[in-house]
């Protein structure tokens, strides 16, 4: 490998692009292009159910027990699993509000995000299909 | 019951014509449990939960009623707008019954994002953990401590709640009124042989503030009670109040009839996710002398690390009066003046009986051992004082006016799905 390739390899493997491990992902469709960490905390916390257009958010969340959820709760929050959970029993319990919906896999949550148009999940870094975009991602820098 | 049921029939003809096709996504079905023993040491005292319960631990026996329950709650979205929610609570109770286990039944409309109104029967949240103290998944202790939550035992009330957010750069401001009514029976002895009932009827505002890492809460209730409870000592002191006038007034004090509670909560909590520390401070301001006045508070932290968490709570609470004396009657004839005394005895002591007065120092262990579930330990020690004791029941319904001290020693696992 040339010299020049190397080096650029190596400036790339800075750049906060190429090391994304977790990509937030809506429907194409959705007129969000963009969210900050806030907000995804906020949505995923039920401490707002609409987009910053106003637009009702269908969140998805994978099955507990699963390693991506452990990672992203702990990356996006600082929050194990398990406080989470109890986080979200303190909502659901109450009558105030219930938390994502959970899906087994992330083949679900890409299909569930393709169908509704107001839908949002988490996946790892991949090729998804062009009728999902990423809106936000979070790297293993990250770490709260 | 009956505005209860109105409510609900109506919100569900509503939401049926407006023709909603319903489908089972749009339904989530959940629960959430504990299995718990728990044993006091104490052999006069009767360790319970809350005031609610007609049964408990005395002598080292271990009782599972206290702390074991079972919750299966029923959420349906009707649109971005609607939904309604349907929780039943299957424990020990005095009255067994479906309608008694219904614990919430409510219609939510959510106009905006930031503004939730809910109608039917719901949960006060004028203390921290209010509408969750029955689940034990969401906390550290094996149970809310003692002294704060188990005399303020208001579980639900029917009505109706306002609840409106606002977002600010760095922080979250939620503040709820509320209105509506309740009734709640209690057992005055173990097996409750017999009971007191209490209904209300009132309103109040709660407010929480989350800025960062910390949690700042207020709230006020301001209840007026609707019944009075039959009461012979009470017959007994008006038809002598020709002969003793003061009997009167000493009889009065077993009016609850229109009579107010004022409630005045301040909290803060504190969560960085290693480690966790929560205050909460209550003035109770009764104008019922078997309802006794009373300040309330405990705090508590805990350190959180791999699975495991352990935790120490300090809790206390003190009647604002001093105890009660009446006059005795005198120059009245044998045997009038004996047979008054006894009933000015009687209510002196039944009015003292009321109070609570205790302190405590608890520490545990939870350990979320798997996703949803969780093992917990934990030690009490409790110290009551002098006439303190009317959270606890008697053993064998005898008259305890002097101080104790009980070591408290509970297990419990808890469960969500």
């Amino acid at each position: 490998m040339k010299l020049q390739h190397l080096i650029i390899i190596f400036l790339l493997s800075f750049s906060p692009f190429t090391r994304a491990d977790i990509l937030l992902i809506v429907n194409a469709k959705n007129s969000i292009d963009k969210l900050e960490k806030k907000q995804v905390i906020d949505l995923y916390m039920g401490r707002v159910s609409v987009y910053p257009n106003q637009q009702p958010a269908q969140i998805f969340d994978i099955k507990e027990g699963s390693p991506l959820r452990e990672i992203f709760y702990r990356l996006l929050t600082g929050k194990t699993e398990a406080q989470v959970d109890a986080y979200w029993a303190t909502l659901l319990f109450a009558g105030k509000m219930a938390p994502p919906k959970q899906l087994s896999s992330e083949k679900e949550v890409i299909d569930a995000v393709h169908k509704n148009p107001h839908g949002m999940a988490y996946v790892r870094s991949q090729n998804l299909p062009t009728t999902v975009k990423v809106v936000f991602e979070i790297s293993d820098n990250d770490e709260q | 019951m009956s505005a209860l049921r109105f409510v609900l029939f109506f919100g569900l003809v509503l939401l049926s014509d407006l023709g909603l096709a319903l489908e089972w996504d749009d339904n989530r079905l959940s629960a959430f449990g504990t299995l718990g023993l728990v044993q006091s040491s104490n052999d006069v005292l009767v360790f319970r939960r809350d005031v609610t319960q007609k049964t408990g631990s005395s002598d080292h026996k271990l009782e599972w009623a206290n702390d074991s329950l079972f919750g299966a709650q029923l959420d349906t979205r009707w649109s971005d707008q609607f939904s309604t929610t349907l929780q039943l609570v299957a424990k020990e109770r005095i009255h067994q019954s479906v309608q008694n286990s219904v614990e919430w039944a409510l219609i939510r409309y959510r106009p905006l994002d930031s503004l939730d109104i809910r109608a039917g029967r719901l949960g006060t949240d004028i203390f921290m953990l209010a509408d969750y103290r029955q689940v034990g998944y969401a906390y550290a202790w094996v149970r809310p401590p003692q002294e704060f939550y188990g005399l303020l035992s208001f579980y639900h009330f029917d009505g109706m709640d306002i609840t409106k957010k606002f977002h600010f750069d760095n922080s979250e401001l939620t503040t709820k009124i509320f209105y509506g009514g309740s009734h709640e029976t209690y057992p005055i002895d173990i097996d409750a042989q017999n009971t007191f009932k209490l209904a209300f009827k009132g309103g109040g505002f709660t407010s929480v503030l989350e800025k960062n890492n910390w949690k700042y809460r207020i709230s006020y209730a301001d209840v007026t009670l609707t019944n009075n409870n039959p009461s012979l000592l009470v017959d007994g002191l008006r038809s002598v109040s020709a002969l003793y006038p003061p009997a009167n007034a000493i009889a009065q004090a077993y009016v609850t009839k229109n009579q107010h509670l004022k409630y005045f909560e301040a909290g803060l909590s504190y969560d960085n996710n290693q480690w966790w520390a929560q205050a909460e401070f209550t003035q109770l301001n009764s104008d019922i002398a078997i309802l006794p006045s009373a300040q309330v508070a405990y705090i508590s932290g805990g350190w959180r690390f791999q699975k495991k968490s352990v935790f120490a709570t300090y809790s206390n609470i003190r009647p604002t009066d001093e105890l009660t004396h009446y006059p005795l009657p005198s120059g009245l004839p044998s045997p009038l003046q004996e047979n008054i005394s006894a009933l000015v005895n009687g209510a002196e002591l039944g009015v003292n009986m009321t109070r609570s007065d205790q302190h405590s120092i608890g520490i545990g262990l939870r350990w979320d051992f798997k996703p949803k579930m969780a093992l917990k330990f934990q030690v009490d020690k409790f110290f009551v004082e002098d006439f303190g004791a009317s959270i606890w029941l008697k053993k064998n319904n005898q008259l305890v006016t002097t101080n104790q001290n009980s070591l408290v020693s509970s297990v419990t696992l808890d469960f969500v799905f």
